[in-house]
């Protein structure tokens, strides 16, 4: 029962180094004082295993099923399992606060101590801001929604977990999606940093490179894992809705995906430094953002939370850091200046075009999520729906398919002939597809454009990694150690190939299960069946029983040797109304998707969908990770490319 | 120089263009019962309220009729389509469509708002 | 109770938080006399080299000043 103090105490002594090392950082900073710099980030490191030590206290609290704390209560039960009790950690509003300092703190701490060469000044106004952020949100868990608040009377049981979020996902889609969240402040007190220390060679980008793709890696499966959770429990078929819950998530995202192409121009060419800042405080902008529209509860969504008091503080801290943000880039703009870029049909090029292809989404996505709150202020509020995103997408992806196509074979600084004739490849795979589905009869234009173009990308993604493959052939010892040797030596080249083919996958996934889903409903009786999409599929009888609880009917069906049960689950704190257990089947093909609606005596209803190439969304996601974890392990960076005249070139540091 | 911010004007008022059309065509405006009932659109428009306690499902998987107040008023509103778990009495529902015959909304879509993925319980019920 | 624990954590915190302060402190402690008389010999034997070395004294003054001070 003393957990409650002890947590809360421990928040406050969190929250004092916080301030400690904030002050003292900065002073450091402005005094280049290497005395003083350690201290400020030994404070920092102190505030993180303070807050370690509240989280294993909360846990502590909830597996103990200390009720007398308000949080406990809210989120579990005794009846509860283990893992989802544990998950409770980060399921509530409180706790996923303290999750996100968490994350914050300790990636913080290892990154700052990593980053001692970078100079003091720029690590201790680092340590600086990344404190402040910090500071924000322990000022809110310890005076304005502290987890270890504590109740009244002590109930006897707590008030559960909704059955909605009963389920796998509800223990790794959270974490994963709020580390990833959280990682953005990192390189945004670096690039502050950077700015306040009037440092405009760009060291430390390549220090939290690192740590953006972190954050990105991290934020992509939670993207992914939230995606695979919606497809699977919640039964409509899909698995995005462009709800503003999941495009605020999706942005920040997107802006790291350009920062991890321009970031590369940078660190090879030196240019590009202002912009690639840009996208960085950008990155982090849009995470602070996410998270007010996600607690504020100002924009209607399916995932809104109840409209919490957290919601102005969330407002305030957001214009805090865009004030702060666009003063320091304004005041250091100038000596940001660096070469332009040589020619646009370049590898330089072909990044900056996916920046702006990239950026112009993210706009897209901003616009039509908090166009309800722009146009509230001037009248009745006006909303868009899928059907926006997808109008404004479509033509933008197609353009960056294409890039995709053709941007990993030209050169840097200037493509020449050897590029046009490398083009042949992936532009004859594109008219043979384009022959084949005209020959197959295919008319929508949508098929017609993104299947050559995803074509057109996979070969030349798969001529990336076959150049190399030709590189080991020639290498003279064992086949596989010159693989191995080549693969290490060429790591990017090698990481971003497979990326690009784990894009055109989920691309390809995306596109098909789209387009080409098929879906129908039908009521049925015992021994009767159906077919969709060439699946003939026949309903023998519905069983009833209690699990636990909640009770659960289950309709069973066959396909051919194959049983299928897709169900309904009635909780009592539900009412009349029963969740859904969609039964899935899938295959590299296509996933079969049945859902039972409603049931009369032993009389069904069911809605079938036949959703194509699913399996590959999720597998594409993965081989896209794998690829940017595989390219960006290990100490070398790339050699910059080497100059043919004798140009100011801006120290250029090896990761 | 120029020639990079000229290519950079082209695309940015490329983008704008289309996310201009875009929102034309497809955004609704979000109004209230009272302003529905006032005036009714002739466009898609969407709509909150808290479901009343009227639910009548028509058949097994058919169309449901129900009612959802808000501001003092109350609309009539038929959806065919697959409901949402959390969806009773009680529930705070956003619908698009359009009035039909005999005042009751024709809704294409439905979404409940999530009771509070961070509580158990619905959000309680607002009056406005 | 919560402060009083806070202040405890606070206090277990301080000296690894200080750490860096209080080693520079110890090996250099600033303007602290030399109080071996020792080393406080061995330094003044030091300036008579030097002082030979550059030319301020005479090798007779430099003899008879390390014989007084030996």
């Amino acid at each position: 029962m003393f957990q409650a103090e002890l947590g809360a105490g421990i928040l406050l002594a969190a929250l004092v180094l916080c301030v400690v090392s904030i002050l003292i950082s900065f002073s450091a900073g402005h005094r280049e004082d290497a005395l003083l710099a350690p201290i400020g980030r030994r404070a920092f490191c102190a505030m993180a295993v303070m807050i370690v030590a509240a989280a294993l206290v909360l846990e502590w609290a909830l597996v103990g099923h200390d009720f007398e704390i308000a949080y406990v209560t809210e989120h579990t039960d005794r009846s509860l399992p283990l893992a989802l009790t544990m998950a409770a950690l980060y399921g509530g509003q409180e706790g996923s606060l303290l999750y996100w300092v968490l994350g914050v703190a300790v990636i913080g701490s290892v990154s700052l101590a990593a980053a001692a060469r970078l100079g003091v000044k720029l690590t201790a106004y680092a340590t600086g801001f990344l404190a402040l952020v910090c500071l924000f949100y322990l000022i809110m868990l310890v005076f304005v929604a502290s987890p270890f608040s504590l109740l009244a009377t002590v109930p006897p049981d707590g008030l559960g977990l909704n059955p909605v979020l009963r389920d796998g996902g509800m223990l790794i889609h959270p974490p994963f999606m709020l580390a990833g969240f959280s990682f953005f402040a990192i390189p945004f007190s670096f690039a502050m940093a950077a700015l306040l220390a009037g440092r405009n060679d760009v060291a430390w980008i390549a220090h939290t490179r690192r740590v953006a793709l972190l954050g990105w890696g991290l934020q992509g499966v939670g993207l992914t894992l939230g995606m695979w959770w919606a497809y699977h429990v919640l039964g409509w078929g899909g698995y995005w809705g462009w709800d503003p819950v999941e495009n605020v998530a999706l942005m920040p995202w997107l802006v790291t995906t350009a920062y991890i192409h321009s970031a590369q121009i940078q660190e090879r060419r030196g240019q590009l430094r202002a912009w690639t800042i840009f996208l960085v405080i950008v990155a982090f902008l849009l995470s602070i953002f996410g998270t007010y529209i996600v607690r504020s509860g100002i924009v209607t969504s399916v995932h809104s939370f109840a409209v919490s008091p957290l919601g102005p503080w969330f407002y305030g801290f957001l214009i805090v850091c865009v004030v702060t943000s666009a003063v320091l880039l304004a005041w250091r703009a100038r000596s940001l200046g660096s070469p332009p870029l040589e020619s646009a049909v370049s590898r330089e090029g072909a990044f900056v075009a996916q920046n702006v292809i990239v950026m112009g989404i993210t706009a897209a996505i901003f616009w039509g999520t908090v166009l309800p709150l722009v146009s509230g202020m001037f009248g009745t509020p006006l909303v868009v729906g899928p059907s926006y995103y997808e109008r404004v997408g479509a033509p933008l992806f197609v353009l960056l398919l294409a890039l995709l196509a053709v941007g990993p074979l030209l050169p840097w600084r200037r493509a020449g002939r050897v590029w046009l004739r490398a083009l042949r490849w992936p532009l004859l795979a594109a008219a043979l597809s384009l022959a084949l589905l005209v020959l197959f009869g295919a008319r929508s234009p949508g098929a017609l454009v993104v299947l050559p173009l995803l074509a057109a990308a996979l070969t030349t993604s798969a001529l990336e990694l076959a150049r190399g493959g030709r590189a080991v052939q020639r290498a003279p010892g064992p086949w596989a150690g010159a693989a191995v040797r080549a693969a290490r030596r060429n790591r990017r080249r090698y990481g971003a190939s497979l990326a690009h083919i784990g894009i055109v996958v989920a691309i390809a996934g995306i596109a098909a299960s789209h387009f080409w889903q098929t879906q129908t409903q039908v009521t049925l009786r015992p021994g009767q069946g159906f077919t969709v999409a060439g699946y003939h599929l026949a309903y023998q009888g519905l069983s009833s029983q209690v699990v636990g609880d909640h009770s659960v009917k289950t309709a069973h069906l066959t396909l051919g040797d194959e049983q299928l049960g897709p169900a309904l689950a009635s909780y009592p704190g539900l009412g009349a109304q029963a969740l859904p257990r969609v039964a899935i089947r899938s295959t590299p093909i296509a996933d079969l998707y049945l859902v039972l609606v409603s049931s009369r005596g032993q009389s069904v209803t069911i809605t079938a969908f036949v959703n194509p190439l699913v399996t590959w969304i999720w597998a594409g996601v993965g081989l896209m990770i794998l690829g940017v974890i595989f390219g960006n392990l290990g100490g070398a960076g790339p050699e910059p490319v080497a100059e043919p005249r004798a140009l100011r070139r801006p120290a250029v540091a090896r990761s | 120089m120029w020639r990079w911010l000229v290519i950079a004007a082209i695309l940015v008022s490329c983008t704008g263009y289309l996310i201009y059309s875009a929102t034309g065509s497809s955004a609704e405006y979000y109004e209230t019962i009272a302003q529905l009932q006032a005036h009714p659109p002739n466009r898609e428009v969407r709509v909150l309220g808290v479901v009343q306690n009227d639910i009548h499902t028509a058949a097994a998987g058919g169309q449901v009729l129900f009612s959802a107040s808000q501001g003092g008023r109350a609309l009539k509103i038929a959806y065919s389509g697959q409901l949402p778990e959390i969806f009773k009495p009680g529930a705070q529902v956003v619908v698009d469509g359009r009035p039909g015959p005999g005042g009751v909304f024709q809704a294409q879509s439905l979404q409940t708002k999530c009771p509070s993925k961070f509580s158990s319980a619905p959000p309680p019920t607002s009056g406005s | 109770m919560t402060s009083t624990l806070a202040t405890l954590c606070l206090l277990l915190a301080t000296p690894f938080v200080f750490w860096p302060l209080l080693r520079h402190w110890s090996v250099a402690p600033p303007g602290e006399p030399e109080t071996d008389l020792a080393s406080l010999r061995q330094a003044e034997m030091e300036e008579v080299e030097v002082d030979l070395a550059s030319g301020r004294i005479s090798s007779e003054e430099a003899a008879r000043l390390r014989h007084e001070l030996a």
